[in-house]
């Protein structure tokens, strides 16, 4: 079994990080916004698994189990937004995340 | 043991008993039940009457006081801490005989006189609280434990002036005697902790200690010392708070806003005496300064003085008496500057009858004019009321100094004392004899607006004048007998007759033996023209009261010339009123100005503008920093993006640099 070449791990995971950077971003969609949020985690997620099989050693174990944990509470987090999202979009019958200027008043 | 502990205790529950009872009844129209109020409150004080006798009696038949009984233990002061303690010796015997004893019939009085009134149970109350109050004063074995009766009595008195509290002018005057007090009360308190100091810290403030160190020769050895001198004067402040002496004077006058009763127990007997008392209980201290003593003559003598003018040009009745009371204490504090500690207390014993007798009599006779205390609108009540009329004639035969009356024995003594007390004394006797014929003129001059001169009272009132009611003229009647007889303990001018004297030696004849000493260096080389002497003074003093009461004739007889009261006008307006213009000008303006600058300049210009300047810069940087604050979410990754770039760099930067 050909072993990947952990800088190719890192630099996907740094693609797909920036992606979602530029996605949260430069959308003015909130969906798009949480698709962001999400594509970062996920980002992350791989960096840390990729680390851990370069490093293997004992303390490797939590770079495997990390992934786990987030993907579980970002799982959570998408469904507090997507609630969050859909009260705010009942109220103003709009997706436009720049419509919510108030708070900084 | 003996149970002194009783004898506070009586009035206080007979307090208890009425203060709950009249909270109780506060809802109720008429209150409780006036008979059980009042043979309640009437009861306690008399009986603590009765245990005082019977302690009286142990120490006059055994020769010694009663030891000191400690109750509890109190403050950690002193090698073995100091506990509440009572003592009974001679001079408590002496104040509590007169405190209990007046002090019951003025609670009879009261019966009578506040009978009507809706607060009859809460000022039994109050009058009962003062006895247990005035008692633990007198009956303390301590500094600390007078100060508690000390202060008892000011917050009774405050209580009592304001009782009808509907009047702002009676709780102003509250007001001022608590005020007044209070700085007397300052004095008490930090001449107390000079003497302890003064004592070393192993002091314990109890009378007995303070007797035994200033007596041996490690006290004797402080004599002058700017330590005792200032415990001194700071303690005789006290004593001018509470006796009502220039410059704390002006608030008896206006305490006469209370009811009579309370101006005849509290303002005149009693508590106005706590500071004569506080001298003779600290005479061993006091002896030891000569300066504060010069300072205690002088002070007493202006005092008299100021009393007595002020007396002369006043239409109410009350204040009157309040005036003479002012000067009479005056004459007790000449006595004590001069050494005579013995004959102070002869005159705050007599004048506490006399005194009382003329408060409650005028009382009666406010109560048969319903509530008229003008001189203007009085004349011709001799008749009227007989059993009143010849009770104050004895108190004003007594306080004038006419022969054989109380007032005369005692004065004179006080008047030979002043003579035999150096040059200095000399002059204040000359000043003295001025005011006892002032005394006369202006004591005969009530006695003629109320009772010799044609009547002036208004026709409808006249038709409902009446003698007091038993419970009122029966006290009045004792008091004004013993005010007669009460000379009768101590008479100067024969030898054998000064049983006053010879009770009172054990207390103070070691601080008297040190002034005599002081003015006659040679104790063997005594006045022996002592008889001549004393008939050469009595004469004086009675040619005073004779003088006065022809003067006082002469003037008065015909009763005061406008008969309508009109308001009091040129110097009988400023007089009285001097001193407290003088308060005003030296003591309340300069605070005034120091508040407002420290309301003005400090608190709102200094302390105001940096704190508001603090909130100014936190919320001018909010400002600043909300307009970075884009609202947009876009716009608010992109900068925390930015952010992170920034530390991310700044993280990296040494490991770039070494890389590099």
């Amino acid at each position: 079994m050909n072993a990947i070449d952990p800088n190719l791990v890192q630099i996907l995971a740094a693609v797909l990080f920036t992606l979602g950077l530029a996605v949260a971003a430069t959308r003015r969609n909130i969906f798009f916004l949480l698709m962001g949020v999400e594509l970062m985690l996920n980002a992350v997620n791989l960096s840390f698994v990729g680390f851990a099989r370069t490093f293997a050693g004992q303390g490797s174990l939590l770079g495997h189990l990390s992934p786990l944990f987030i993907i579980a509470i970002a799982a959570a987090a998408a469904c507090v937004g997507l609630a969050m999202v859909i009260c705010i979009v009942r109220n103003r019958d709009s997706l436009d995340s720049d419509a919510y200027a108030e708070m900084k008043e | 043991m003996y149970p002194l502990w009783l004898i506070p205790v009586l009035p206080l529950l007979g307090f208890a008993v009425n203060g709950l009872l009249s909270l109780g009844s506060a809802g109720s129209r008429r209150g409780p039940s006036r008979g059980f109020v009042a043979a309640f409150a009437v009861a306690m004080p008399f009986l603590s009457f009765l245990v005082t006798v019977g302690a009286t009696a142990l120490i006059w038949n055994s020769g010694q006081a009663i030891p000191a009984q400690r109750l509890w233990e109190w403050l950690p002061l002193g090698v073995d801490g100091l506990a509440f303690g009572l003592q009974f010796d001679r001079l408590t015997a002496l104040m509590l005989l007169f405190i209990t004893g007046i002090g019951t019939l003025i609670h009879l009085y009261s019966v009578g006189y506040m009978r009507e009134d809706r607060g009859f149970a809460r000022f039994m109350a109050y009058l009962n609280l003062f006895m247990a109050s005035m008692i633990i004063l007198v009956l303390g074995d301590s500094l600390p434990v007078t100060f508690l009766g000390w202060e008892g009595v000011g917050l009774c008195s405050y209580l009592l002036i304001g009782f009808w509290h509907q009047d702002h002018a009676n709780n102003d005057a509250a007001r001022k005697a608590f005020v007044i007090n209070r700085i007397g009360d300052l004095g008490f308190l930090l001449g107390a902790f000079c003497l302890w100091v003064a004592m070393g810290s192993e002091a314990s403030l109890r009378y007995s200690d303070i007797a035994v160190f200033f007596q041996g020769d490690a006290g004797r050895a402080l004599a002058g010392t700017p330590l005792i001198v200032a415990a001194c004067a700071l303690i005789f402040l006290g004593c001018t708070g509470k006796s009502a002496q220039l410059p704390l004077v002006t608030w008896l006058p206006d305490a006469m806003a209370g009811p009579t009763p309370v101006s005849a127990l509290i303002h005149a007997a009693t508590m106005v005496t706590s500071g004569i008392y506080l001298l003779a209980r600290l005479s061993d201290v006091f002896v030891l300064s000569p300066q504060v003593m010069t300072a205690i003559t002088l002070i007493g003598c202006a005092t008299a003085l100021y009393g007595a003018i002020a007396g002369m040009v006043q239409w109410d009745i009350k204040k009157v008496l309040a005036y003479s009371t002012v000067s009479q204490l005056g004459f007790m504090f000449m006595a004590v500057g001069v050494g005579a500690f013995d004959v102070a207390l002869y005159h705050v014993f007599t004048h506490a009858f006399f005194k009382a007798t003329l408060f409650l009599g005028a009382g009666s006779v406010i109560h048969a004019l319903h509530h008229e205390q003008d001189m203007r609108r009085m004349g011709g009540l001799a008749k009227a009321m007989p059993v009143t009329y010849s009770s104050m004639w004895f108190g004003w035969f007594a306080i004038i100094g006419l022969p054989l009356g109380s007032g005369f024995m005692s004065k004179d003594l006080i008047l030979e004392r002043l003579w035999v007390a150096g040059p200095l004394g000399q002059g204040i006797f000359l000043i003295a004899l001025l005011t006892a014929l002032l005394t006369a003129i202006y004591m005969s001059r009530l006695m003629y607006y109320v009772f010799w001169s044609p009547s002036r009272v208004p026709a409808e009132t006249r038709a409902h004048l009446h003698e007091a009611p038993f419970v009122m003229a029966a006290p009045v009647l004792v008091l004004g007998f013993a005010s007669m007889v009460a000379g009768s303990v101590w008479f100067g001018l024969i030898e054998r007759l000064n049983g006053f004297e010879v009770w009172l030696k054990p207390v103070l004849s070691a601080a008297q033996n040190v002034v005599a000493s002081a003015h006659l260096p040679d104790p063997a080389a005594a006045p022996h023209d002592h008889g001549s002497l004393a008939w050469v003074v009595a004469l004086c003093g009675v040619t005073a009261a004779v003088l006065g009461w022809i003067i006082a004739r002469l003037l008065f007889k015909r009763g005061p010339k406008q008969s309508e009261p009109a308001p009091l006008a040129g110097f009988a307006a400023t007089w009285t009123n001097g001193l407290d213009r003088i308060y005003d000008l030296l003591i309340v303006r300069p605070l005034q100005a120091l508040a407002w600058v420290v309301a003005r300049v400090i608190d709102q210009a200094l302390l105001t503008g940096v704190l508001k300047g603090i909130g100014e810069i936190a919320g001018f940087l909010g400002e600043g920093y909300a307009t970075c604050q884009r609202s947009r979410l876009r716009v608010s990754v992109a900068l925390s993006l930015i952010g992170v770039v920034a530390v991310t760099a700044y993280l990296l930067m040494p490991v770039l640099s070494k890389a590099a």
